[in-house]
Formats: C-alpha cells, sequence, structure tokens
C-alpha cells in the first residue's frame, strides 16, 4: 500500500497534555495537489509542521518515497531539502533584499555558486513577474509580492514536495489571486502539494483530493466533487455550509 | 434600562453644537504665574546683590545680570498674552454664537496659556538654582566652581583622562569578543550543550549581582598579592581593564542573547525548513538581525564603562578622577573635581544623543 509518494500512517501528536493530532492517515502521490480543510485549531499546521519535522511528533510513521523521514535519528537537514514549506506570515528575512532572500539556500545549502544561485534566482523572479524588484527589502513589497517570493524562494531549492500553510490567510483579498494564480501554474506543472487552505474554490478547482480535519483527525478524504457536492460526514457537512456561506 | 447620565449628557440631537474646550480659566492662570514669576524672578536674581556690598565691580555685575533676566521673563508674558487675546476672540464667537469658529481660538488659547504655565515653571528652576549657588555669600559656588582652582588642575586632569580612555578601548574589544562567544555558549542546544549553558549563566549572575566596584577592587589588590606569575606583576591599568571587562562582559552577554532570543522563532523555522542547519541559521538569519537591534544599547553599555573607569581610582591609579582627587585636597576645595565631571559631561553627551538618534531611527524602520 505504501507506493505514495509521501505516506503519513497513524500520526500522533501531541501538545502536553492536549492531543492536537489523533492517528492521521494520508497518501499522497506525486504530482497530486492535497487540499487540507478543516475549522480552525483543527490541527492543518500542526499536521504540515511534523511532515517538515519543524515539530517532533509522538508516534507514526511518516515515509517520502519509501524513506521513514520521522523520528530520532532522521538527518533532518536532507528532509527539508525536498519538501519546501511555505507559511501563512511569509517569514522572508528582513535584513536580506528579496534576490538574497531566494539565494540563500541554493548557496549555503545546495553549494551553489554565487553566480548559478543569482541565475536561478533571476529565473524564478521573472517567473512571478517581480525581476524589476530584485533588490528591494522584504517590507518594500506588498503582502501578495511577498507571498510569491517566498514560494520561489521554497522552488529554488527544488523540493520534490511543497508544504503550504494557509499562504494566503494573511493577505489583503484583492491579493490572494496572484498568489493563488502561482499556485494554479506550479500544480499545472506537476508539483506534488500538500496544503491547508480556507480557500474553497480554489481547492475545488485544482485539487487531485480534499482531506477534511476536524479536532485532529481525519474525518473525510476525497475527490473535490464528492467532497464538496456529495460530503458523507455531518461534521464535513456543517464546515462547509458555514465555510461556503462566509 | 434606566440611565443616571442621560440626564447630565448633552444630546446630540440635530441643530445642537457641543462649546469649545474650557479655556477662560487657563488664560487668566497663565497671566498670573507670568507675573508673579517676573517678581520672583527679581527676587531671586537680586538676592546675591546682598553678599556683595564690600565689592562695587561685582555688585555692579550681578546688578546687570538681575536686570536682564527679569527682562527676560517679563518676554515670557507673550504667552499668557496671546492667550488673552485668543480669549477675547474666543468669547466674541461664542457670543455671536458660532460654537464652531469658536473652537480653533478656544483652542488656541488653551494651548498659549499651557505654555506660559510651562515656560514660568522653567524660568523658576532655573533662578532657584541660581539662587542656590550665590546664596550665603556664593558658598556652593566657591566650593565646586571656583574658575582659578578649576584652571590651574584642568590641564594635569585632563592629561589623565589619557589613562581613561586607553582603558575604555581596551576594555571595550574584550567585552565585545568576550560577550558575543559567551552569548553563543550560551544558545548551543541540546542536552551536551547544558552544562555549557549553566557555566555561562553562572558567569552572568555572579557579575551581575557584584558592584562593579568590588570587582576592581578584588582583582586589583588580590591578583597581584597570589604571587602567581601570570596575573601578578601587570600595571594597574590592565587589572583595571580585566575587572571592568569581567564586570560588563556579563551584562552584555545578556545582552546579546536577549537580541538573539527576540528574533521571532518563525525566522527560524523559515530558515531550517529551506534546509539550513541550526548553525547556518544562526549565522544568517538570526544573528545579523539581532546585531541590529542591540547596537544602540550596546553604545549605551560603552557609555556606561567610560563613566565607571573612574572607578578606578580605589586603586590608586592616576586617573582623571584620581589627579583631580589629588588637587582637590591639595587646593581643600571640590572645583577640581567638577573639572572631571564637565569632562565627563562633555565627552558623554554627544555619543548619548547619537544612541538617542539611532534609537528614534529604528523605531521609524528606516534603514
Ligand atoms: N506550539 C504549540 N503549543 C501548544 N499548543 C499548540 C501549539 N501549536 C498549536 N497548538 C494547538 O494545537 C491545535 C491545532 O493547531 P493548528 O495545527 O495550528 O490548527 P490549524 O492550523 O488547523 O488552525 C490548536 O488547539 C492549537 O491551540
Ligand atoms: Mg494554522
Amino acid at each position: 500500500m505504501s507506493e505514495a509518494f509521501l505516506s503519513i500512517s497513524a500520526l500522533q501528536k501531541s501538545y502536553g497534555s492536549h492531543q492536537v493530532l489523533k492517528g492521521i492517515d494520508l497518501q499522497v502521490n506525486r504530482h497530486e495537489v492535497v487540499c487540507l480543510i478543516g475549522a480552525s485549531g483543527s490541527g492543518k499546521s500542526t499536521l504540515l509542521r511534523c511532515v517538515n519535522a519543524l515539530e517532533p511528533i509522538d508516534s507514526g510513521v511518516i515515509s517520502l518515497d519509501g524513506d521513514p523521514v520521522s523520528g530520532i535519528g532522521v538527518d533532518v537537514n536532507r528532509l527539508r531539502r525536498k519538501v519546501g514549506m511555505v507559511f501563512q506570515s511569509f517569514n522572508l528575512f528582513p535584513h536580506l533584499s528579496v534576490i538574497q532572500n531566494v539565494m540563500l539556500a541554493p548557496m549555503k545549502v545546495g553549494g551553489l555558486s554565487r553566480e548559478a544561485a543569482h541565475d536561478r534566482a533571476l529565473k524564478l523572479l521573472a517567473r512571478i513577474g517581480l525581476s524589476e524588484r530584485a533588490d528591494y527589502m522584504p517590507d518594500q513589497l506588498s503582502g501578495g509580492q511577498q507571498q510569491r517570493v517566498a514560494i520561489i524562494r521554497c522552488m529554488a531549492m527544488e523540493p520534490e514536495v511543497l508544504l503550504l500553510d494557509e499562504v494566503t490567510s494573511a493577505l489583503d483579498p484583492e491579493l490572494v489571486g496572484e498568489v493563488l494564480e502561482i499556485l494554479k501554474d506550479l500544480a499545472q506543472g506537476g508539483m506534488t502539494m500538500l496544503l491547508a487552505t480556507h480557500e474553497m474554490s480554489f481547492a475545488r478547482d485544482v485539487a487531485s483530493s480534499v482531506v477534511f480535519l476536524h479536532q485532529g483527525q481525519l474525518i473525510e478524504k476525497g475527490s473535490p466533487g464528492q467532497i464538496f457536492e456529495a460530503p458523507q460526514m455531518a461534521e464535513t457537512r456543517k464546515f462547509l455550509r458555514r465555510a461556503l456561506s462566509g | 434600562m434606566s440611565n443616571p447620565m442621560a440626564a447630565t449628557m448633552p444630546t446630540r440631537s440635530a441643530g445642537k453644537i457641543s462649546a469649545p474646550v474650557s479655556y477662560r480659566g487657563i488664560a487668566y492662570i497663565s497671566a498670573a504665574i507670568g507675573l508673579i514669576s517676573i517678581g520672583l524672578t527679581w527676587l531671586g536674581l537680586t538676592h546675591a546683590l546682598s553678599f556683595t556690598a564690600d565689592n562695587p565691580d561685582l555688585s555692579q555685575w550681578l546688578y546687570r545680570i538681575a536686570i536682564a533676566g527679569t527682562c527676560l521673563s517679563a518676554l515670557l508674558l507673550i504667552f499668557p498674552v496671546r492667550a488673552l487675546m485668543h480669549m477675547r476672540q474666543a468669547d466674541r464667537l461664542v457670543g455671536a454664537g458660532d460654537l464652531v469658529a469658536a473652537r480653533v481660538p478656544a483652542w488656541t488659547c488653551r494651548q498659549q496659556g499651557l505654555s506660559g504655565i510651562g515656560y514660568a515653571a522653567t524660568l523658576l528652576v532655573l533662578v532657584a538654582a541660581y539662587v542656590f549657588l550665590t546664596t550665603n555669600n556664593f558658598a556652593v559656588q566657591r566650593a565646586f566652581l571656583n574658575p582659578e582652582y578649576m584652571l590651574e588642575s584642568a590641564l594635569m586632569v585632563l592629561a589623565a583622562a589619557k589613562l581613561n580612555i586607553y582603558i575604555t578601548l581596551a576594555a571595550s574589544v574584550i567585552i565585545l569578543v568576550l560577550s558575543l562567544a559567551l552569548a553563543l555558549l550560551r544558545m548551543i542546544p541540546g542536552p551536551a550543550g547544558r552544562p555549557i549553558r549553566w557555566m555561562v549563566i553562572a558567569y552572568v549572575d555572579f557579575f551581575r549581582a557584584i558592584p562593579t566596584i568590588i570587582v576592581i577592587y578584588l582583582i586589583g589588590f588580590g591578583l597581584p598579592l597570589t604571587k602567581i606569575g601570570f596575573v601578578s606583576g601587570w600595571d594597574g591599568m590592565w587589572y583595571a581593564v580585566l575587572a571592568l571587562s569581567l564586570s560588563f562582559s556579563a551584562y552584555v552577554t545578556e545582552l546579546f542573547r536577549s537580541a538573539i532570543d527576540s528574533i521571532h522563532p518563525s525566522q527560524i523555522a523559515a530558515a531550517r525548513s529551506l534546509g539550513l542547519t541550526a548553525a547556518q541559521a544562526y549565522a544568517y538569519v538570526v544573528v545579523p538581525q539581532a546585531f541590529r537591534r542591540v547596537i544602540p544599547p550596546l553604545l549605551g553599555f560603552f557609555v556606561a564603562l567610560q563613566k565607571d573607569t573612574a572607578l578606578v581610582l580605589i586603586l590608586g591609579i592616576s586617573d582623571v578622577f584620581g589627579q583631580a582627587k589629588y588637587f582637590a585636597a591639595n587646593f581643600f576645595n571640590l572645583s577640581p573635581v567638577s573639572v572631571v565631571g564637565l569632562f565627563f559631561f562633555v565627552i558623554t553627551i554627544p555619543q548619548t544623543r547619537f544612541v538617542d538618534y539611532l534609537i528614534e531611527r529604528q523605531k521609524k524602520g528606516a534603514r
């Protein structure tokens, strides 16, 4: 069964006595886009952070391409070169210019020369239409621009999976579209993605499958059509009623 | 629900316009305080004349000072006068029923009246200082600010300040290197780093708990007594440098650590998720950001260090203060020590202004 590229099984995670993830099973195949939906506090961020080993897990196994990458003794730096992560709050490095933000990891981690890293960064910036902003500082960009830079900063490491945690939630509504556009591009390019989102229409358009998390449990998984048109579980219906009306 | 306020609150129904801020009282109070201040200034400035009956020359000068000062204090009446003018204008407009138009002169009246009170209070403090300096036949001025003694000692005293400058420079270098090393040791993660972290914490706690002057005393007199070749027989200045470095490094280590701590964990998460190791995340992301935040308080510590070099006189070293104390004992007068005070004042003020400027600039978020 563990044919999937990213496989999460029986994942449990607590903060103190508060169990946040209560045994999650989830498979993501190559080139799939899996959307995590669920109320705030349902454990979406925690799940993504566990996959990237930003949080230690209590039990269960996460494997990537058949290689278990969770637990003690795993080379987390190696794992993170394959798994990119983009955060709700952009987290650009404020003391570095836009292009330096993109170049840092390829140079220091990927071992690229300054010239090669610069070339790669410029190409990626051109892809998101921000070539002219290469030498700006992050706080001179709009939120949408910052988040687009954060996404390509990740892509500069050529990850095999991209984790995205509500990457449009901190944006003004009119800036959401430009970020989703980039994600659609990446999805069409075959990027494997696992993303937490509140953008239901994006999930409907782009997702290969949609997963509903409720209080740390994976309640329902299916194609966007199944989840949005014919949800099986009462909690899913309740959540969607709220989410789609609001 | 019954609302007890309802009866007294002005209703906000259409056509009802609220009155301007109250202004008449402040204008009158400001005028009264202005007039009283002029009188007090005259009394305060002429007080010194009562001690100079036998010195007509000096009396003449003090008389001129008194007249000039009082004239100057009369200038401050400009504020209450303006307040009263705006008050009249506001009164006229209120009388004419134009409450909205009255708001501007009423507000201006208040501002001018308050300014008058503020300046009058400051003037009275200055006059009080003058009275303090001159009272009892210029006792305070003679004891602290005798120009003859100040001039006679100034050259030697300021020459001795060289030593304070050397101590400051040497200690600054040691403090910077030692503190950064200690702060980074303090951040070593994991159980393996625990004993090292404890050691740094103990060092910081220890030297922050002990007054700097005690550290100087113990090291300056204690180490030579040990007769250990490595640490005895130094020049006195180097014991002072060592003691100040140990004491200040405790504070600066803590400063570096808290600056590193103040960088939001999401920055580390972002760096780590890009594949940077913990050490790389600190080197390229955390420390550079922390360093900018640390510069103003760091300069503040160096100003404090400069001033604390005066403590080394307890080792019997002829620094700026030691030299001045020697003169003061000879003259039986403190004016040479005032020279030291002035010296520190002159070198410190530009630096603290510069620090304030940096802090201000950082607040504005300019780069
Ligand atoms: N660092 C933490 N310490 C303690 N509790 C946490 C921490 N992070 C998240 N939680 C808790 O875990 C639960 C799930 O949070 P999260 O994964 O952020 O949910 P979501 O992203 O779906 O909104 C919440 O109840 C939250 O309060
Ligand atoms: Mg979240």
